[in-house]
């Protein structure tokens, strides 16, 4: 059952095409990756899908709305994004932060709360401003944010990026594990984990879906050494198939 | 019942004497047509600005006096006398301190926006004077004598100041009026500041016996010192001290200013023409000796 | 609890030393005297003049914390002061007009309606010129307020230099934008209270859409907020508070800067405790300022903006090199 549908959607921005007729659906349960080099249109792509912006050409439908048409409410209900970066302006505490995630879409209890607070292990934390957080607890803190009401659908755009590698492990575990029952669709740049954990990978470039399928078959696509300028080795591990890097290809294509 | 008739008629004259006495309250119209109402002759009286200090003190009534502010210079016995205000302002509560039945306030700086609201609310009486001719400083001295229960003898000033004018309004009738600017004040950025002839200084100048060195007023006070070497006037008047004049006139083109070379620049008394009270008589018989001199010589 | 109840004492100690305070320093059993109804001249003098003036100078700080506030969360910058997009222009232009121009309405009632109508026609002339050139974001509200405000400050001047003569000089538009209260009737006083109570009604409605802000643009508009057309109203609404501010106190420079900061260390970042909270330490701030401008130079008023302004002056640099070190 189609959950998000996005239909020849184009963005262009000035004289440069961000997007150019990108069409993809996704059901209400799915653990997808979305990889591809930088500025292959991945972040534009999930800020489409989001509704945050506006694409020039194209539609998107969310359960037959389309997000860019509802009520800023009605869409915050249904659509959890996490951004690439997040600062907050003013230094609030945890609670704070995962309480105004939690009103986003009316009055929440305090046991929501403290619920969404326990669920990314923060109860002992709660009362910490941002500028003491390490960078794991941060992050930590955006997901209970975010997920603090539990969304259909959720957006993550390379939301480990900073973190070391044991928290990115655990955040993006957490985020494709969330697909088993929700729609997760997460921008990763690490492709290692992007292709152990996440049941679908979308392969962008220049704007375009080059490939789009099951983890296990899009491992072996070809197309991906090409797109990202380096040889993959594809090596078995735990019974599935996984990617490595073999080697950096001497070709002018590597060079951006 | 013949008896009753006269002592009707005694009690009837009492009780006029009676309201007589009674009737010393006082309701004069100041300037912003205001009915300022005084329920006895004050005897506590405020007075802000030199101007207000020296018609009161010209009534006689100096010891009246309870508060003046940081301008006032004259008369010396005034100097004594507790401070209300200044440069920076005026005090309410200083005011107030010495619990006066009448304030007396020209609107100048901030003495009105500051004061009369005040006053007002807490039941002082005030009186705002404003002039814009000789003829009005002499009706002010006459208001101020009513105000303050003495009509008769703010009515014999303004009469005695009154005939000197006119003593020189005659002398100098039937003689060509020279053409006169008189600068009151320096602005930083090098204009100068010029009195108008909408003003009583102005007035004063033109009783004296002048006329006005400006084809007419401008819409500012303020001139550029261009405009003063065009008008070449007759007679060159600075209100403030000799040795300022002395470096004004010696900067390039005012030298050759017909004022300058035939001597007919002179520096003149900031009190006399500046202050809009009974010194201003003194200063027009000054005027008329310099544009007159052959209507003054011994 | 403990913060408000910290910021409440101070409120009532610093209303009570205010109204002892002036050239002729009140005892307190003299206004206790005054209050009661006692007719003397010094009575009148107390409870005419200086209790509404130390009233009104709580309701302007007030005023001048939550506008404040508001401008530091639509902007997102902890050195946004209520002043920007033109309404010190404004209100200064509004104000010239009344005190300059012969109208025939009395001074009282024209002086706070010219200076309200001046800095909030200003702010709304700056989000509407945004609105044309697309760019209703901070930056692009920022330069077309500085635009404002550069034509704003020369038709005042200009004003001030054409109408000005012996009787209304200067000095008298200079020294109201140098700041000060305009002490009200009793009856002004009331409706002071009323405007001051509607702005905080008013801004509370937006709490919530500034908490938002606060977390970014992208992250507001994922929440549910529609960004721009927030920050228009969090700018026409903060701009109503600093136009009442400014009508009845003049330009009173950084307390709507510093408020802000003390609030939120005292009470955290959300704007719901945020605003009366800033609201309390604008109205203590100002009532200290006007205090001493009262009495400390007699018989001279020193202008309140310039109190708070040589305060505030060190309070901003201390600001900034916390900010420099973080």
């Amino acid at each position: 059952m189609t959950l998000l549908s996005a239909r020849n959607i184009g963005v262009v921005r000035g004289h440069t095409t961000l997007l150019a007729d990108v069409s993809v659906d996704f059901g209400a349960s799915e653990a997808v990756a979305v990889i591809g080099p930088n500025g292959s249109g991945k972040s534009t792509l999930l800020k489409v899908l989001a509704g945050i912006e506006a694409p020039s050409s194209g539609e998107v439908r969310l359960n037959d709305h389309v997000p860019a048409r509802l009520s800023g409410a009605a869409r915050a209900k249904l659509i959890g994004y996490l951004p690439q970066q997040f600062q907050p302006h003013w230094d609030l505490s945890v609670s704070e932060l995962v309480r105004l995630g939690a009103e986003r879409t009316g009055p929440a209890a305090e046991s929501e709360i403290e619920r969404a607070i326990a669920e990314f292990e923060l109860t002992p934390f709660r009362r910490r401003r941002w500028s003491t957080l390490s960078g794991g607890e941060r992050a930590r803190t955006l997901l209970a944010t975010v997920l603090s009401i539990d969304p259909p659908l959720l957006l993550a755009d390379e939301p480990a990026a900073s973190l070391d590698i044991r928290h990115r492990i655990a955040v993006s575990r957490a985020l494709a594990r969330r697909g088993k029952v929700k729609l997760s669709i997460v921008v990763m740049h690490d492709l290692e984990l992007a292709f152990q954990l996440f049941d679908r990978i979308v392969l962008m470039n220049e704007g375009r879906i080059v490939a789009d399928g099951p983890t296990s078959e899009v491992v072996h696509d070809e197309r991906l050494d090409d797109v990202f300028g380096v040889r993959f080795a594809r090596v078995q591990r735990d019974g599935a198939a996984c990617l490595q890097v073999a080697s950096v290809k001497q070709d002018s294509r590597s060079v951006n | 019942m013949r008896a009753v008739a006269p002592a009707l008629v005694a009690s009837a004259l009492l009780l006029c004497d009676l309201a007589a006495a009674n009737s010393q309250a006082m309701t004069v119209q100041d300037a912003l047509n205001r009915a300022v109402t005084l329920p006895s002759p004050p005897q506590r009286i405020v007075t802000i600005f030199a101007s207000n200090t020296e018609m009161i003190s010209a009534l006689g009534l100096t010891d009246r006096i309870v508060g003046i502010e940081a301008f006032t210079r004259y008369p010396p016995d005034v100097l004594s006398k507790p401070l209300v205000g200044g440069r920076l302002g005026f005090s309410v509560d200083a005011v107030v301190r010495q619990r006066p039945d009448l304030v007396i306030v020209t609107p100048a700086r901030q003495a009105a926006n500051q004061l009369i609201d005040p006053m007002e609310r807490i039941g002082i009486p005030v009186i705002v004077l404003q002039q814009g001719t000789v003829a009005e400083v002499l009706a002010n001295i006459r208001l101020l004598g009513r105000a303050t229960g003495i009509s008769q003898r703010g009515d014999d000033v303004a009469a005695k100041l009154k005939a000197r004018i006119d003593h020189v309004v005659r002398r100098v009738s039937n003689r060509e009026r020279p053409r006169a600017i008189m600068i009151t004040g320096r602005i930083g950025s090098g204009l100068l500041l010029v009195a108008r002839t909408r003003t009583y200084t102005g007035d004063a100048v033109a009783l004296a016996g002048a006329r006005s060195g400006f084809a007419g007023d401008g819409l500012l006070a303020q001139v550029s010192p261009e405009a003063i070497l065009n008008a070449d006037p007759d007679v060159l008047l600075f209100a403030g001290n000799q040795r300022d004049l002395d470096e004004l006139i010696s900067r390039p083109g005012w030298r050759d200013l017909r004022a300058v070379r035939t001597h007919r620049a002179h520096a003149v008394s900031r009190a006399q023409l500046l202050i809009p009270g009974p010194r201003t008589v003194d200063g027009i018989e000054h005027l008329a000796t310099l544009f007159h001199p052959q209507a003054f010589a011994p | 609890m403990k913060p408000w109840l910290t910021l409440a004492v101070y409120l009532v100690a610093v209303l009570a030393i205010a109204a002892c305070a002036g050239h002729d320093w009140a005892t307190p059993s003299e206004l206790l005297r005054a209050a009661a109804g006692d007719d003397s001249m010094r009575s009148r003098l107390l409870v005419e003049w200086r209790m509404p003036r130390v009233l009104a100078a709580a309701l302007v700080g007030a005023l001048l914390g939550i506008g404040g506030a508001v401008f530091q969360g639509v902007f997102r910058n902890p050195l946004a002061e209520p002043y920007l997009l033109g309404s010190a222009g404004g209100a200064g232009l509004g104000a010239a007009i009344a005190l300059l121009v012969p109208f025939g309405v009395p001074q009282w009632l024209l002086l706070p309606l010219l200076a309200f109508a001046g800095a909030w026609g200003a702010t709304a002339t700056v989000v509407v010129v945004s609105r044309i050139a697309g760019a209703v974001d901070a930056a692009g509200l920022l330069l077309a307020g500085v635009a404002i405000a550069a034509i704003l400050s020369a038709m005042r001047s200009f004003l001030m230099l054409a109408l000005s003569d012996e009787t209304v000089n200067l000095q008298v538009v200079l020294s109201w934008t140098l700041g000060g209260i305009q002490t009200p009737t009793w009856l002004g006083l009331g409706m002071l209270l009323a405007v001051a109570a509607g702005c905080l009604a008013l801004t509370l409605a937006l709490a919530r859409g500034l908490d938002l802000l606060g977390l970014g643009e992208t992250m507001a508009t994922s929440f549910g907020l529609d960004v721009r057309h927030f920050i228009a109203l969090a700018v026409l609404a903060g701009s109503v508070v600093v136009a009442a501010a400014v009508a009845y106190g003049g330009l009173v420079a950084f307390v709507g800067l510093a408020s802000p900061h003390i609030a939120r260390w005292l009470v955290g970042p959300l704007h719901r405790p945020l605003l009366p909270a800033s609201a309390l330490v604008g109205a203590i701030v100002v009532t200290l300022a006007d205090a001493l401008a009262r009495s400390a130079l007699p018989p001279a008023e020193i202008p309140l903006g310039l109190i708070t302004a040589v305060a505030g002056g060190p309070f901003f640099i201390v600001l900034l090199a916390q900010r420099l070190r973080s």
